[in-house]
């Protein structure tokens, strides 16, 4: 007989008990390697959806708001000599089949032959009212090839929408298109410049048409590169960046004899203004504003052009004014006069202003005072033939308008009628799109072309809002860092592996207990201990060997499952049904060899503490506990453990209002521990001295229960683990609709949350614009700007470095949503207001969803977020307070005024909150819809939104509560295993119990309760753990906590370990093993 | 008569397939207070007949009367109320539990006992028992701290704790060594005389059994009267 011999006729002869423990290998690889893979699969889907939706682009080459022309990109491609496709991105909407479909939000492109170049794609050309569309918005809209789409695209303006003057009629362009062609994924299809693995709505059009639908011509706001080469772009975009990218018209003034410098935008940019008013250009900066009314005495000359002048030494109260004026108003030289105009704030909200100037001078209407380009070019206004034709964002009263100012106008336009000195004019109308409408360079000498390169070297684009940003890296590091489903489902499976793992080391250890007199009889024979070791660890690794490759088979069958549930029933979690499945030779090689060791390990612990015992012990199976802890150690763990956890839930009581869930689990965490180990220590044999009255059944089951104490732990510990982790996973589940009205709940009470694809630019909440949009119904409307960026939502799995910002105004949100994290200074009534605070140069406060925070950006309340503002200057947001799971998710909060300080050119609001009556919410629903028709308005009700990231955790919840379940089967079966061991090592005791007398059904009662004692021990401390761990799901009325659904879960897990001992012991009593036991012949 | 086995025969069966017959229309009288032995050679089925005459196994054939009640009649619940008042085991192993004291294991008995009054009764012959058969002294200590002597006696404690009329000893000495094997047969004998209590012991001990008032060899499962001097196999 060999060792090789003697391992394998042992396997063979209790290959019983060998198949279960391969068995619990098997489930414990299984679960690791298939979390493994699951997270390897997620992780390779990401950076396959990276590639579908950015091709072979490394950068893009973007502007804030900002149009630049086609041509940059030619100039571009020649300096850094790499593909550079230009795009012209518009946000629209999609309809079909007479707007029975609809889909708001597409990504309208326009695009010309080097796209294919820069994306490695096969994209056709395409013909004027051709489109290409995405495969998913062409199954949205029912549309197939020929058919053909309307979209509604947001109006190309280069001036910014909210510019004072500018007209907000005519937003939207509509036109009708026909599919050429269907794009697959894998061509261009998920064409998506935000990192996010959600597939975005398509429309591809030719770049050319394009820009003639929307009247603009070479006009782009993205530029699309294809280089390695990453530190040259930034350089050769100053190089080759020209004044009309940074839309600057340079003309000369004949009348002035100079220069004069506009822009596309009416006000010219302050960085623009700022360089070339320094030396050596020293240009005059000019400002042009239209007044509503000067009026001298009793008479007024309606809309005027008013600019300001550096031609006459004027005292800032002083004006110039022409004769035609001088006439109209009868006023001479001395006399004062009034200008009143209109300051354009916030969402077009108008204030009617009213400044006195002593008249200085009256001019002629001739060469410099009756200069034509003084007046901005302002589509509606400078455009059209007469004043009745008049299109501008402020109101006209036409009925003002008389005879003679249409004679004016038909003969010198907008001149200026009034000239005041440039201090005033900045002082009166400066806004934050800029302080000038013409730069003036008086320099005969300098050429245009000079004028043109020294603009083009001294004024970095990074400053009027371009952004070079290395799309492909920040991808790919999105990708790889986005939600690791490696630890999620690790730490989703983690009961399942913890359960498997302790069957092993329940099994084998069940396993060398019945065959430890073997070892005895081995000693006896002669066989070292290290030989014995050798050969049962031999055993126990090859037994592993096998349930660990039947366990990577598994694994792979469980990653199909948890896949298919992905991509179907727990799509809420990945939001995208693409995800493939991953399987490398070296993660099955971690994930199986990571599952030997760690039952090796777990056979090792066990075979050592086994062979400890003498070998007289070993034969006649006598087992000595060995005390590794003193009691006086194990006394002082179990008091400090139970004091820190205690400790713990006063602290957070006190300092946070048990606000910190994290502490609590920790204190749960720890109670749990310190119960385990007071049974634990309860379970350890005594030596009662003391002579019993009577023998009570209750000291029979504990003589039992602390016989096998290990056993009895192990047992006890597995139900505690079992039910902390279900019943804390349970009560966090949140109840999707519950008290979703209230204002301090997640929606903030708000009935709706609305992403309108056209800026609203007025205040819906003025009672003449209510009027006039046909708002009837009673309900207050919140506005908000947004500055796009990343998701950061839950619903993104990449890892989110620049999130959305929204600008809101901190009092519209006083006394809602609640703060689950804050710094010290957000204390008080309306800690909202901490929003206005100023915290220094570019260091905002901002407040995100707690969610954003810790997860989407890895942060914390305190930490900083960088940006870059519309000026190209660094932006900090400063994490101020944390809200409590609310419909903010995805991005960050700051204060509106803070907002257009950094973002100026943000026009208008594209997200909208509405506050009214729940019982009205859907007339007024419907009432929004239809008036904000063209604006692209998606209205979503704010709790279906919160549903609809609550329904990500609770998805997450589910898998936990699942994998749990399975858990606790495994644990189940561990309890079951026990169980039948201890029957079959106590058929004798049995025997004897029959023997003097004791029913079948007596029997029957000791041992269930002697294994349902376990199981309630088991329960109970999980239960107590588990409702300190969530704390205050139970204390807050706003957090659902369901009881009964706490009730059921126990009611299940004691019901299931019950059915097993019950059934088992019932089983065994019924056969004849027991009178067979006591057989001595 | 205090037991009567009438026409008893015990086969058993592989698959309803007749291995063997162990007990063949057996019969057996025994007087209340008499000790009886019964010897055979190695799966005879002596075991087989003390489990029987125990409630603890049925026989296929015949009746076991009990002062001439028929135990086949009993139910569950009755057999086991049989088996706490009336008999007494005594097992060639002692079958002590070794996570009880010695006093716990021998109150075994009375745990499923309802009758207050009778199980303090039990508790107190318990005690005297103890003293009796010397080991009152380790009654705190458990059966892996005893030698297989101190246990055997207190199997016999066990066994005796419910007063039982009838006490079945099945190799009771079996696994002791010569002192211990005779001090155990003193205690058995001693309490068969004292307390009157019927005593049949299946043994191999032949100076063992020629102590009993009546000796039967089991032999093709039949109980022949044996002189005590008779090789048994």
């Amino acid at each position: 007989m060999t060792s090789r011999q003697l391992i394998i006729q042992t396997i063979k002869h209790y290959w019983r008990q060998n198949l279960m423990l391969a068995l619990g290998v098997a489930v414990s690889t299984a679960v690791l390697t298939g979390a493994l893979i699951v997270g390897d699969s997620v992780r390779h889907s990401l950076e396959r959806i990276v590639h579908l939706r950015l091709g072979e682009i490394t950068h893009v080459i973007s502007a804030v708001d900002r149009y630049f022309s086609a041509g940059l990109a030619l100039r571009l491609e020649k300096k850094i000599n790499a593909p550079v496709a230009p795009l012209l991105l518009l946000e629209g909407m999609a309809s079909s089949d007479g707007g029975k479909y609809q889909i708001p939000r597409v990504q309208v492109l326009g695009i010309d032959e080097k796209f294919p170049v820069v994306t490695g794609s096969t994209i056709l050309a395409m013909q004027h009212s051709e489109a290409l569309i995405s495969r998913n918005l062409a199954e949205r809209l029912n549309v197939d090839l020929n058919d053909q789409l309307l979209i509604r695209i947001k109006k190309l303006s280069v001036i910014p929408l909210n510019t004072p003057f500018v007209s907000d009629a005519n937003l939207i362009t509509p036109v009708t298109l026909t599919v050429t062609g269907i794009l697959a994924d894998e061509n261009m299809g998920r064409f998506d410049l935000k990192n996010i693995q959600t597939a975005p709505y398509n429309i591809f059009l030719s770049l050319e048409f394009l820009n003639e639908i929307m009247d603009a011509h070479g006009k782009i706001n993205h530029l699309l590169i294809a280089s390695k080469a990453s530190s040259e772009i930034e350089p050769a975009l100053a190089q080759v960046v020209s004044p009309e990218d940074m839309n600057l018209k340079i003309e000369f003034n004949e009348v002035q004899s100079s220069w004069e410098i506009t822009s596309d935008r009416v006000f010219i940019d302050r960085v623009i203004q700022q360089t070339l008013e320094s030396e050596p250009i020293s240009a005059e900066s000019i400002l042009t504003y239209f007044v509503n009314t000067i009026s001298f005495a009793e008479r007024e000359t309606p809309y005027s052009f008013v600019s300001s002048t550096a031609g006459a030494a004027l005292q800032s109260n002083e004006i110039v004014i022409n004769d035609w004026l001088a006439e109209d108003l009868a006023a001479s030289q001395g006399d004062t006069v009034n200008l009143d105009y209109f300051t354009i704030g916030p969402l077009r909200q108008l204030e009617e202003r009213s400044h006195p100037f002593v008249i200085k001078e009256i001019v002629p209407m001739s060469e410099k005072w009756a200069d034509k380009a003084l007046m901005p070019q302002l589509p509606g206004l400078s455009d059209v033939s007469n004043c009745r034709d008049w299109e501008t964002g402020i109101p006209i009263n036409l009925e003002k308008i008389r005879a003679k100012d249409e004679q004016y106008w038909d003969a010198y336009q907008g001149v200026p009628k009034a000239f005041i000195p440039y201090g005033t004019a900045r002082n009166l109308w400066t806004n934050r799109f800029g302080e000038s409408t013409t730069l003036r360079i008086s320099d005969p000498d300098l050429s245009l072309t000079e004028l043109e390169e020294w603009i083009s070297s001294h004024i970095d684009p990074m400053q009027l809002g371009f952004r070079l940003n290395d799309i492909r890296d920040q991808a790919d590091l999105a990708a790889k860092n986005g939600v690791d489903f490696s630890q999620l489902f690790l730490g989703l499976s983690f009961f399942l592996l913890l359960s498997s793992i302790f069957l092993t080391v329940l099994l084998f250890t069940l396993n060398t207990r019945t065959r430890m007199s073997q070892v005895g009889t081995l000693s006896f024979l002669g066989l070292t201990h290290r030989k014995i070791k050798f050969l049962w660890l031999t055993e126990g690794m090859l037994i592993s060997l096998v349930g660990a490759i039947a366990g990577l088979l598994l694994a792979i069958g469980y990653n199909h499952v948890i896949f298919n549930a992905l991509n179907s029933i727990w799509s809420d979690i990945v939001r995208t049904p693409t995800l493939e499945t991953e399987i490398t030779l070296a993660t099955l090689a971690i994930g199986g060899g990571i599952s030997i060791v760690l039952s090796s390990l777990a056979i090792m612990v066990s075979l050592n503490r086994l062979l400890k015992q003498s070998s007289h012990h070993l034969q006649t199976r006598t087992i000595t506990q060995s005390k590794r802890w003193g009691n006086a150690a194990k006394n002082a763990l179990i008091f400090l453990s139970g004091f820190i956890a205690l400790a713990l839930v006063v602290w957070n009581y006190l300092q946070t209002s048990f606000q910190n869930a994290s502490l609590l689990f920790i204190s749960g965490a720890l109670l749990l521990i310190s119960l385990l180990l007071f049974v634990h220590q309860t379970f350890q044999p005594v030596q009662d001295r003391q002579d019993l009255s009577s023998f009570r059944p209750q000291i029979f089951i504990l003589r039992n229960l602390t016989h096998n104490s290990r056993q009895s732990f192990l047992v006890v510990s597995m139900f505690a683990i079992a039910t902390f982790i279900i019943i804390s996973t349970g009560a966090h589940r949140k109840d999707l609709f519950s008290q979703a009205h209230e204002k301090n709940s997640g929606t903030g009470g708000f009935l709706y949350y609305g992403e309108a694809t056209i800026p609203v630019l007025i205040d819906l909440n003025e009672p003449e614009i209510r009027f006039l949009s046909g708002l009837e119904e009673e309900y207050r409307i919140v506005q908000i700007r947004e500055y796009p960026g990343d998701d950061a939502s839950c619903l993104n799995l990449n890892r989110i470095r620049s999130p959305g910002i929204l600008g809101i105004d901190p009092d519209d949100f006083s006394g809602r949503f609640r703060f689950i994290s804050k710094i010290r200074d957000l204390a008080g009534e309306n800690p909202w207001s901490y929003l206005q605070s100023d915290l220094g140069k570019d260091v905002i406060p901002a407040i995100a969803d707690q969610s954003v925070i810790q997860w989407g950006l890895g942060l914390k309340v305190g930490d900083t977020l960088q940006y870059l503002d519309e000026q190209g200057e660094i932006l900090n947001l400063k994490l101020v307070g944390g809200l409590a799971n609310s419909i903010f998710q995805g991005d960050v909060l700051i204060d509106a005024q803070h907002f257009l300080r950094h973002f100026p050119s943000s026009s208008g609001s594209n997200i909208l909150l509405v506050d009214g009556d729940p019982n009205a919410q859907q007339s007024i629903g419907e009432e929004l819809k239809g008036s904000l028709r063209n604006h692209g308005l998606d209205l979503q009700s704010a709790p279906e939104r919160l549903a609809t990231f609550n329904s990500v955790e609770n998805t997450y919840l589910s898998i936990f509560l699942i994998l749990g379940g399975l858990g606790l089967i495994i644990g189940t079966l561990g309890l079951a295993a026990v169980l039948a061991r201890n029957l079959l090592n106590r058929r004798k005791e049995l025997g004897i119990m029959q023997a003097t007398g004791f029913t079948r059904a007596f029997i029957l009662n000791l041992i269930t309760r002697e294994h349902f004692y376990l199981l309630l021990i088991g329960v109970g401390i999980g239960l107590i753990s588990s409702i300190v761990a969530t704390l205050p799901s139970w204390l807050n009325p706003s957090l659902e906590v369901s009881p009964l659904t706490i009730l059921i879960l126990i009611t299940l897990i004691i019901g299931n370990g019950m059915l097993w001992i019950t059934w088992i012991t019932n089983r065994f009593l019924k056969g004849e093993q027991v009178v067979g036991a006591l057989r001595s012949d | 008569m205090f037991l009567r086995l009438k026409q008893i025969s015990k086969s058993f069966f592989s698959k309803g397939v007749l291995i063997r017959e162990v007990l063949s229309k057996l019969s057996l009288e025994v007087e209340e207070g008499e000790s009886v032995s019964i010897v055979g050679p190695s799966g005879s089925g002596k075991t087989t007949l003390l489990n029987i005459i125990g409630t603890l196994d049925q026989p296929n054939e015949g009746q076991v009367l009990y002062k001439e009640k028929d135990v086949s009649l009993f139910n569950n619940q009755q057999l086991a109320s049989f088996r706490s008042r009336q008999i007494g085991f005594v097992f060639q192993q002692h079958y002590l539990l070794p996570q009880c004291t010695l006093w716990e294991n021998i109150l075994v008995p009375t745990l499923p006992l309802k009758d207050r009054g009778w199980k303090n009764q039990c508790i107190q012959r318990g005690q005297e028992l103890l003293k009796r058969t010397g080991i009152w002294e380790q009654r705190h200590q458990k059966p892996g701290e005893l030698s297989g002597g101190e246990c055997q006696r207190a199997a016999v404690v066990r066994a005796l704790i419910n007063a039982p009329s009838l006490l079945l000893a099945d190799e009771p000495t079996g696994a002791l060594d010569q002192k211990n094997s005779d001090n155990l047969a003193e205690l058995l004998f001693e309490i068969n005389q004292s307390d009157r209590v019927t005593l049949i012991m299946v043994t191999h001990n032949t100076s063992l059994a020629a102590r009993a008032n009546k000796i039967f060899l089991l032999e093709e499962g039949q109980l022949k009267p044996h002189r005590g001097n008779s090789p048994l196999s």
